[in-house]
């Protein structure tokens, strides 16, 4: 599913954090996107997964054009479409592996519980939790609990997968694995994956690089061509 | 089994209930309370209502025509005998004090029948027999005739009637008057209520208390019955002030009138349930913050709000019939309350008995408690839940943590709701509009007061909070304040303020009927003994008495004898400037007569306005025209109006100062001169000289009662002259005072005796009011808790910083405090305002009590540090989980 980004601003409080940006994503692609602290790399992946609504510009993902659907058709299009990996893994504390991992899958498919969850079973299994599925996070180790929030995101065969710092909070054996298994699920899936990193061994994984400033894109690597533009 | 649904309801809601039991059970105590409050108070009045009802049932069944009740204390025994020729009887019990054989004196109730044609007094001797032999000791009264009558039976419970005790025993001077504390009950027809009257041998053209209750057996025939109100029409034209009026009529006028109190009470339920409203926002408030990163990481899943919004609602639905059935059981406990409470009230007040068993329960209405329990709760989860929707998720996956953010949008809606309520509240107040007699518009004024209060809160809040942001790098306190009180607590005070100002409203609105009533007491019961005695016209006694009395001048007590004379009759009247024109509608008038030449008989009284520039020259005019005036429209009589004859005559008479009474056939036009304060009556009373009345009506004025009082001016002994004219007064080998008609009391025990029928008659709103303290106790603790609760992260993080805990646990304490009493300061004007409201409006048109504002500032001192203190407690308590917040796992950002 292709992503584009057609002049589009963000701004808060009358600042703006994304500033006039025009940008194809195509289907399939891997693109990591790189730059400073603050420079608009997370809002621009929060506009693709619709958390946020550009202030000027349009969005489309696929053919969906995210500034024109209403909240509640943008939630369900989202749980159909993405997946989202978050730095601090964002596993709800109430809930344990097992059920965090499944309940956006559940939500997806209603129907498929019984099947699905033998489905979460598997994949935890073959992340190395097949014993802690019945653990919270807070019993969790770091490098556990994302690839518990990876297994979430996988589990839901998204076409776009966001990625927001996965590797941020982990240590380098752990995170080097996570990408591992990123690029792995983008590659046998065929999904879009759009990776915000500071890491640049995780962004040189990727088929482009986009380079963030001040809310631009200041540039770009074709990390297969090696070609680069401003 | 595994599913979305439960899943989602674990992540949302199971933890909430799991860790903050303690908190989510206090809001559904509160909300409890409120529906208890509410539903009880229905249920006690809608009991006292149906008891009501039963009499008016059980006199149907009776078949009786009538009952007629006559409404005068005395009038000449002649006078009913166009009656005499139809089956009729007066039912009354007496009290008497009988010998028995070895000559001991005992008290005994008996039941007496009267009747017009020749009353009888019921079987005394079989009566007396079963008190274990004891001889006759009154003599039966008149001819047997009514053998067939029901059965009276005696009823101890009847009390002394505050009516009763502030006027006078009505007595046959021509007669030998038996006891007083006369009480009938009419079990078999199931009437009950609390008569007094006196058991007399009498000769027609004696002055006799008008039988109370005068049951007309049917006369069946249309000629019979023509014929007998031919004979009652006559009645009423012959006697003076005499008014028939059915027991159905009596009845349903009582029944507006328990409508008034079930009204007023349920005010009190309502605001209850409008803090349940404010303490469920509050939990939900917290429950929401608490929840945000869950909230948002499900949104950023493609969890929309709509689908979060389910289990949800399903929690507040399971808090909400949790409370609400707890609150409807409740209920029927203080429901039980309130119909004994209001039983002995309607006793009290009212002189009528109901069944305090009677306790009128219905399923449906149950059903409707347990409805509005659950609506408080949606209601107060309403705005909370709403708030999801502007959920900022990136902001919560950022930062893992959500708070709306300051916006102008909170001052100008806080400033538009409070001008709002402001506006509102004035023109309902000043507009009022009724249904029936309910002052409709003052119940929504007292809402509109409360939330436009509560409104204005958060905006007081961010505004101090933007003062202090200046200021916060000078002044530590500033800094404290705002981390110590944000925007946040704005609920909690909201909900603080709303408890503290229906306490202080209620306190103010029973402290102003004590206080109006002690000053009543204080200004009328102001002599050190209190001789009353019931005046006729023929009467030697009281002239005796008074003679005696006088002479105690010159003893060496030195006591002043001053003398009170009180028309009780109730008069025809009319208040438009025409004489002529006819009667007003029911509203009762009585005249009192004093002798208004010497001012100091009427100074006590509170004079709400006066015509004329001073009192000196009032006294002066008011003696000229006591002399002179004819009593004619060109030449009315001065006199003083009651306060609520006067708003009466506002409302029939635009000149607002002539009033036309008719007594004994004549007619006497009273212009104002003054108005004076008149406690708890919803009768007018024109106030009179007596030598007016003297001059125009002669010997055929009415008999009234003497009521002579003694002022100690130098400390004698009181008791020693108590007994000295108790001596005067009692018959041989009677060892009561109480004959005769006359009663010795001391002026400290007769007050007494009313503050103790006022206690007891307010015994409801009392208990009301210590579960309106329960409540502001447990939203003290609740919403202290919630805070902590709401903003545990921060602490957490003050304490990673360096800040250690038992400084935090001090500052939470001390700011716990500072956030409850700056509630109670708040609160103060608005339960100002709120008892302003019950006083002067509520009461005055729903019951027509005229009462004077008190505020019981030792009250409000005593409830300012109950607030302190119950603030530091909760803070205390709610502190001392932060050292289960402050470990390095809470900084995790969950």
């Amino acid at each position: 599913m292709n992503i584009v980004f057609d002049r589009v601003s963000k701004n808060f409080a009358s600042q703006a954090v994304v500033s006039d940006v025009s940008l194809t994503i195509d289907s399939g692609e891997f693109v990591a996107v790189t730059g400073p602290s603050g420079c608009g790399k997370s809002t621009l992946l929060n506009l693709i997964a619709g958390l946020e609504t550009a202030s000027q510009g349009r969005i489309l993902v696929g053919p969906t054009d995210m500034g024109q659907v209403r909240p509640g058709a943008r939630d369900r299009f989202r749980l159909e479409t993405m997946g989202f990996v978050f730095q601090f893994f964002h596993l709800l504390p109430t809930l344990n592996v097992l059920e965090n991992v499944c309940l956006p899958m559940f939500e997806k498919f209603p129907k498929q519980t019984r099947s699905l969850g033998d489905e979460a079973r598997r994949l935890l299994d073959k992340l190395g939790l097949g014993a802690d599925l019945h653990k919270y996070p807070r019993q969790l180790s770091g490098g556990m609990q994302s690839r518990a929030g990876f297994a979430r995101a996988m589990l839901m065969r998204p076409r776009v997968m966001l990625a927001d710092e996965p590797t941020g909070s982990l240590d380098s054996v752990s995170g080097e694995s996570l990408m591992a298994a990123l690029v792995d699920f983008h590659r046998s899936h065929d999904c879009t994956l759009v990776l915000v990193t500071h890491d640049q061994k995780a962004a040189a994984m990727a088929t482009r690089r986009l380079h963030m400033l001040d809310g631009r894109i200041d540039g770009q690597i074709d990390n297969h061509s090696g070609n680069g533009a401003e | 089994m595994l599913s979305a649904q439960s899943i989602l309801f674990r992540a949302l809601v199971w933890r909430t209930i799991r860790d903050q039991w303690l908190l989510l059970a206090a809001a559904v105590a509160t909300v409890s309370l409120g529906v208890a409050l509410g539903f009880g108070i229905r249920l006690g009045t809608e009991s006292a209502k149906v008891g009501l009802e039963e009499n008016l049932r059980a006199i149907r069944r009776g078949g009786w025509i009538g009952p007629i009740h006559i409404d005068s204390p005395q009038v000449r025994a002649e006078s009913i005998a166009p009656l005499a020729q139809y089956p009729a009887m007066y039912l009354s019990e007496v009290s008497v004090t009988a010998a028995d054989r070895s000559g001991n004196q005992q008290p005994l109730q008996l039941s007496v029948f009267w009747g017009a044609s020749g009353a009888v007094m019921e079987p005394v001797e079989k009566r007396l027999q079963s008190q274990g032999g004891l001889a006759k000791a009154a003599e039966v009264l008149f001819a047997p005739g009514l053998s067939d009558a029901p059965l009276l039976l005696a009823d101890a419970s009847c009390k002394p009637q505050l009516e009763n005790l502030a006027a006078f025993q009505p007595h046959s001077e021509a007669g030998s008057v038996e006891p007083i504390s006369v009480t009938w009950r009419f079990e078999d027809l199931g009437i009950r209520s609390c008569r007094t009257a006196f058991a007399a041998a009498h000769t027609l053209g004696a002055w006799v208390p008008a039988p109370d209750a005068f049951y007309l057996k049917g006369p069946t025939e249309e000629a019979a019955a023509r014929d007998f109100e031919a004979n009652l029409a006559a009645v009423i034209g012959q006697i003076p002030g005499l008014r028939f009026r059915s027991t159905g009529l009596e009845l349903a006028d009582l029944g507006k009138l328990t409508e008034s109190m079930q009204i007023n009470l349920q005010l009190m339920g309502l605001v209850a349930m409008l803090i349940g409203i404010y303490m469920v926002n509050h939990v939900m408030s917290a429950v929401v913050t608490r929840q945000s990163q869950t909230f948002g990481i499900l949104n950023a899943m493609g969890i929309g709000f709509k689908r979060q919004l389910v289990p949800m609602l399903g929690f507040v639905g399971l808090i909400g019939t949790t409370a609400a059935l707890l609150g409807a059981l409740g209920g029927l406990a203080v429901g039980r309350v309130v119909a004994v409470f209001a039983a002995s009230s309607f006793q009290a007040l009212y002189d009528k008995r109901l069944n305090p068993d009677v306790f009128d329960f219905r399923a449906v209405e149950f059903v409707w408690a347990v409805i509005a329990g659950l609506v408080i709760c949606f209601i107060g989860a309403f705005v909370p839940l709403f708030r999801l929707w502007r959920l900022d998720t990136a902001e919560v996956l950022r930062t893992g943590s959500w708070h709306e953010r300051f916006s102008r949008d909170v001052w100008r809606r806080g400033a538009i709701v409070s001008l709002v309520a402001v506006a509102l509240t004035i023109l309902l107040l000043k507009f009022p509009f009724f249904i029936g007699r309910q002052p409709v518009s003052a119940y929504v004024a007292c809402f509109v007061m409360l939330i436009g209060a509560a409104g204005c809160v958060r905006p007081v809040i961010e505004f101090s909070t933007t003062v202090c942001g200046r200021y916060s790098q000078r002044l530590l306190w500033c800094r404290d304040f705002r981390l110590f009180f944000p925007p946040q607590a704005a609920v909690m005070v909201q909900v603080l303020l709303l408890s503290f100002a229906l306490t202080i409203g209620v306190r103010i609105m029973s402290e102003s009927f004590r206080s109006t009533l002690m000053q009543w007491t204080a200004a009328t019961i102001k002599a050190d003994i209190w001789v009353r005695h019931a005046a006729g016209a023929e009467s030697s006694l009281d002239l005796m008495l008074i003679d005696k009395l006088r002479g105690l001048k010159d003893r060496g007590e030195a006591l002043a004898v001053d003398g009170l004379r009180v028309l009780r009759a109730r008069v025809e009247w009319s208040s438009d400037s025409d004489p002529s024109s006819a009667p007003s509608d029911g509203f009762p008038i009585a005249i009192s007569a004093v002798s208004l030449a010497d001012q100091s008989k009427v100074s006590p009284l509170r004079f709400v306005s006066e015509e004329t520039s001073s009192q000196q020259q009032l006294s002066q005019q008011m003696a000229e025209d006591a002399r002179s005036c004819a009593g004619t429209l060109a030449d009315p009589c001065s006199a003083y109006f009651s306060q609520s004859l006067d708003v009466r005559l506002g409302q029939i008479n635009k000149p607002r100062n002539i009033v036309t009474v008719t007594v004994l056939g004549s007619r006497i036009v009273f212009a104002k001169k003054a108005v004076f304060s008149d406690f708890g009556n919803d009768s007018g009373a024109v106030l009179a000289d007596v030598a007016v009345l003297e001059r125009l009506l002669g010997k055929a004025m009415p008999p009234g009662f003497v009521n002579v009082y003694l002022r100690d001016r130098s400390a004698a002994n009181v008791a020693r002259i108590m007994e000295e004219i108790s001596g005067w007064i009692e018959l041989p080998g009677k060892a009561s005072t109480s004959v005769l008609g006359a009663e010795v009391l001391s002026g400290s025990e007769l007050r007494a005796r009313i503050m103790t029928a006022f206690e007891e008659t307010f015994a409801v709103t009392d208990a009301l009011y210590v579960l309106s303290g329960i409540v502001a106790c447990l939203t003290v603790l609740c919403s202290l808790g919630l805070q902590l609760l709401m903003r545990s992260h921060e602490w957490t993080v003050l304490w990673a910083n360096g800040v250690s805990v038992s400084r935090l646990r001090k500052k939470l304490i001390i700011w716990a405090g500072i956030m409850s009493i700056c509630s109670y300061i708040l609160a103060l004007p608005v339960g100002i305002g709120l008892g302003a409201v019950l006083v002067y409006v509520v009461n005055y048109y729903a019951f027509g009590f005229d009462l004077n504002l008190e505020l019981p500032l030792a009250f409000l001192m005593g409830l300012g540090i109950v607030a302190v203190v119950t603030g530091l407690l909760g803070g205390l308590l709610t502190s001392r989980r932060i050292s289960s917040l402050c470990a390095a796992s809470s900084l995790n950002p969950e």
